[in-house]
């Protein structure tokens, strides 16, 4: 018992000197810091936006449409006479879901196709690999219209449709990174000491290779965040009346030029979102691999 | 390094630039200012050779100082220019320009001659129609009464007119000689004369259709109308050119282009940089837009378009008629009309629009939500939920969201589903959508409701199928208007249809376009009567 309690300290100050040596240099680089920041304020109103806004996004007043900012519609009211803030918040959750849900899925099938590809290499790894190929082959808005046209538009086949876009990035960042540690000396080691394969994968192998994984997640959550603003865009999105801000931004198009605010501040929901993700992105690249910074 | 960034820049605007006018200019790459005929020759340079050739003939033949080529900004492209299948808007505004009809349907609901110089009624089911003798087709073939019936019965066996030439019998039809025909029926039919005049029965080659080909003629059509079609790229426009040998008054100017926009926006940017003389298809909500151009103008009247909910006739969810009162009660159809068409729509009071035949006012069906609510419960369909379907579109996502949110209110669920029209036919029975449909005389007022029509409603109301065929019987008028209101009023009990807004037809026209006289429907435009003194 007294020893478990010597030897956990040990443990944990290691940790946590790397994860503080992360975070020194996290902190250290303020837009990323800034990205941080953002992405915080947009996930309290992912989680909250019944207490942010008002509580049912649907409320139409057709008699008060396209009402400018005001005490009552801060953001003003959309084409149907709905309060725009509200659905912007409402949106916000929208978007982050569909978004972590999918880069989910795609992490999840991507860096299990790129591990076993860059482990063992071979046949396995081109076969992987050009299906892989394949996919990219495919842009990803196309690939989105097609299985949405095709299975129809809810938010489980959009969720879909956007993972299996980014299920090709995944497994090759994976990878290049796992192909970098296989050969390793420590991963030897352990080959040495009889570990099976899949032991060696998910207890030397991947954690030694999680650190480009963990930037993709953020890049792609950027590209999949603004896939669905484009599906929604060309009216394969999310269904109504579920606020999205790339229908937002669809349904204000045609009246942009006699009221620019409609389209102006899904507008600025997406680009800051996305913004916010790369530079956040871009700033834990650095943190996690020094190297590469320059 | 700052060398690379500016080129990038640059280069990054370049394309911007270049995708914006790729939207704007819907496949044309060259904007031309109105009124220059170097720029309409410079748009002329794109086309072939032998086309060059034409324009220049053309060009000879016209009393100086008339555009040599007008530019039109059209909604969409037509599917085919073979003569029997003119069923759509798009298609008949360029066929109305290469072919023509026995008769002419005028703006007062009128008819006037046009390959027939006259008719009479021989009795209840046959028509003799006098052909005009001086008129040849665009390729110097004579016109007589075979191409007549040759063009007829095709129409007759289209897939798509099964509905409207149901009267019509080829068997029996004949010609006494070559300038006479005698039209004939199965069974008495009021409309005759209009369907005759409407954009299903153009008249075509018999002689050129045989040689040709019906595939390789729907391309390069041949007819007897005031323009030829010399010209077809495909997703971006049509270019006609005078047909010499047309028999009526020639057309003014010698060469129409029209170019295919798609978006209402797109033909607007068409106008404000010149692109076009007259664009049709304009929101009323944007007609203000128009006006602030300078050197163009609006023209608008009302239409015979209508949008209306059609709820599936033969679905068991819509079955129970208080359902149907239900849904209709929880709309407030003015609010509604005024919202999804920016207040630039009229609330229709009636079944169909106010300007066709026989039209009855039975007012503004009551929102009452309340009473929604109650009839609902009555007929045990709380918690009802069903597919809208809509057609692409942006503004029927509006209306779709307006009456998915009215429904809400009252308890009952919709999905919306958007898809072009006969994407959603294949999958199979449909419960509720947003239509738009055209009434403009007796032969189609209230087509959609008939079995063959299929469709929209899918009907299968039998006394009301027994009273449309009976209708298009009636040849005296009163008889007719009485059976009209009977039908009206059976209509707006019913309620698997609930019109709500009748639109405008609105043009986009340079001040300098002469000729122009409005016509509630697009295809009837007098294109060949327009001209642009320079």
């Amino acid at each position: 018992m007294e020893k478990e309690k010597q030897s956990t300290p040990v443990i944990h100050k290691k940790k946590n000197s790397q994860f503080r040596n992360i975070l020194r240099r996290f902190m250290k680089n303020q837009t990323a810091v800034f990205g941080l920041v953002i992405i915080f304020l947009l996930v309290i109103f992912a989680l909250f936006p019944s207490q942010l806004s008002h509580a049912d996004y649907t409320v139409q007043d057709l008699a008060n449409r396209y009402s400018g900012p005001s005490a009552e519609h801060w953001l003003g009211t959309d084409e149907l006479g709905r309060d725009m803030y509200t659905r912007i918040v409402w949106g916000c959750r929208t978007s982050l879901t569909i978004g972590l849900a999918s880069v989910a899925i795609a992490c999840a099938i991507g860096v299990t196709l790129g591990t076993l590809a860059g482990y063992f290499g071979g046949v396995l790894d081109n076969v992987l690999m050009r299906i892989v190929d394949i996919l990219m082959a495919v842009p990803n808005l196309l690939l989105g219209i097609s299985i949405v046209a095709a299975l129809g538009n809810s938010i489980t086949v959009l969720v879909f449709a956007i993972a299996l876009g980014n299920i090709a990035a995944f497994s090759r960042v994976t990878r290049s990174s796992v192909i970098t540690v296989r050969d390793t000396e420590y991963v030897e080691a352990a080959r040495a000491t009889g570990a099976s394969d899949g032991r060696i994968m998910w207890k030397y192998v991947l954690p030694n290779a999680l650190a480009p994984i963990i930037v993709q997640v953020t890049t792609s959550l950027a590209g999949s965040i603004l896939n669905i603003s484009g599906l929604s865009f060309v009216g394969l999105g999310v269904p109504a009346p579920t606020p999205e801000w790339g229908s937002m931004l669809s349904n204000a198009r045609t009246i942009m030029r006699d009221y620019p605010l409609q389209i102006m501040f899904p507008g600025i929901a997406i680009m800051l979102t996305v913004f916010a993700f790369n530079l956040f992105g871009d700033g834990l690249r650095d943190a996690l691999d020094p190297r590469l910074k320059n | 390094m700052k060398k690379q960034h500016v080129v990038s820049l640059f280069l990054a605007g370049a394309m911007v630039i270049s995708s914006l006018t790729g939207c704007g200019g819907g496949g044309t790459s060259s904007s031309q200012p109105a009124g220059t005929s170097a720029a309409a020759t410079q748009a002329a340079g794109q086309e072939s050779k032998a086309e060059e050739t034409k324009t220049a003939e053309s060009q000879a033949a016209t009393p100086a100082g008339i555009k040599d080529t007008l530019t039109l900004a059209a909604q969409s492209e037509p599917d085919t220019m073979d003569p029997c299948r003119g069923n759509g808007v798009s298609n008949n505004i360029i066929m109305n320009q290469v072919y023509d009809s026995l008769v002419q349907r005028n703006e007062d609901g009128s008819i006037t001659p046009r390959l027939a110089t006259e008719w009479e009624q021989i009795d209840d089911t046959h028509i003799r129609f006098k052909l005009r003798e001086d008129v040849v087709f665009s390729n110097g073939n004579p016109f007589t009464a075979d191409d007549v019936l040759y063009s007829l019965a095709r129409t007759k066996n289209d897939s798509t007119a099964l509905s409207t030439m149901s009267w019509y019998d080829p068997e029996t039809s004949y010609a006494e000689d070559d300038y006479t025909v005698v039209v004939s029926m199965y069974t008495p039919y009021a409309p005759a004369l209009y369907v005759l005049a409407g954009g299903r029965t153009w008249i075509g080659d018999k002689e050129t259709m045989e040689e040709m080909g019906e595939e390789n003629h729907a391309r390069n059509p041949v007819g007897t109308g005031a323009y030829v079609l010399s010209e077809w790229v495909s997703g971006s426009s049509m270019l006609l050119a005078r047909n010499d040998n047309y028999w009526g008054e020639p057309a003014k100017t010698p060469n129409i282009r029209i170019n295919f926009i798609a978006e209402e926006a797109n033909r607007i940017i068409a106008l404000e940089t010149g692109e076009a003389d007259l664009a049709y298809y304009i929101d009323g909500a944007d007609a203000s837009r128009i006006e602030a151009i300078d050197g163009y103008h609006v023209e608008r009247g009302p239409s015979y378009s209508y949008y209306l909910i059609c709820l599936a006739m033969d679905n068991e969810k819509f079955a129970d008629k208080r359902v149907r009162h239900a849904l209709a009660h929880a709309i407030d159809f003015e609010s509604l009309t005024s919202a999804a068409f920016d207040g630039e729509a009229t609330t229709l009071t009636g079944v169909y629009p106010y300007i066709a035949e026989g039209f009855k006012e039975e007012g503004v069906w009551e929102y009452n939500p309340d009473k929604a609510k109650a009839l609902l419960e009555e007929a045990g369909a709380t918690g009802l939920s069903f597919e809208l379907h809509i057609l692409p579109g942006t503004a029927y996502q509006r209306m779709a969201e307006i009456i998915q949110g009215y429904w809400a209110a009252v308890g009952v669920t919709v999905n919306i589903e958007q898809s072009a029209l006969a994407t959603r036919e294949a999958q199979g029975p449909w419960d509720a959508s947003i239509r738009v449909a055209t009434a403009d005389e007796i032969s189609n007022i209230l087509i959609i409701y008939e079995k063959t029509f299929g469709s929209r409603l899918a009907p299968n109301d039998d006394w009301l199928d027994g009273k449309l065929q009976e209708l298009k019987q009636l040849y005296d008028t009163d008889e007719r208007a009485a059976m009209l209101e009977e039908i009206q009023d059976y209509l707006y009990d019913l309620k698997y249809s609930m019109p709500f807004a009748e639109t405008d037809s609105v043009y986009g026209v340079s001040d300098a376009l002469k000729g122009f006289t409005f016509q509630a429907q697009y295809n009837r435009a007098n294109i060949a009567e327009w001209y642009i003194e320079q």
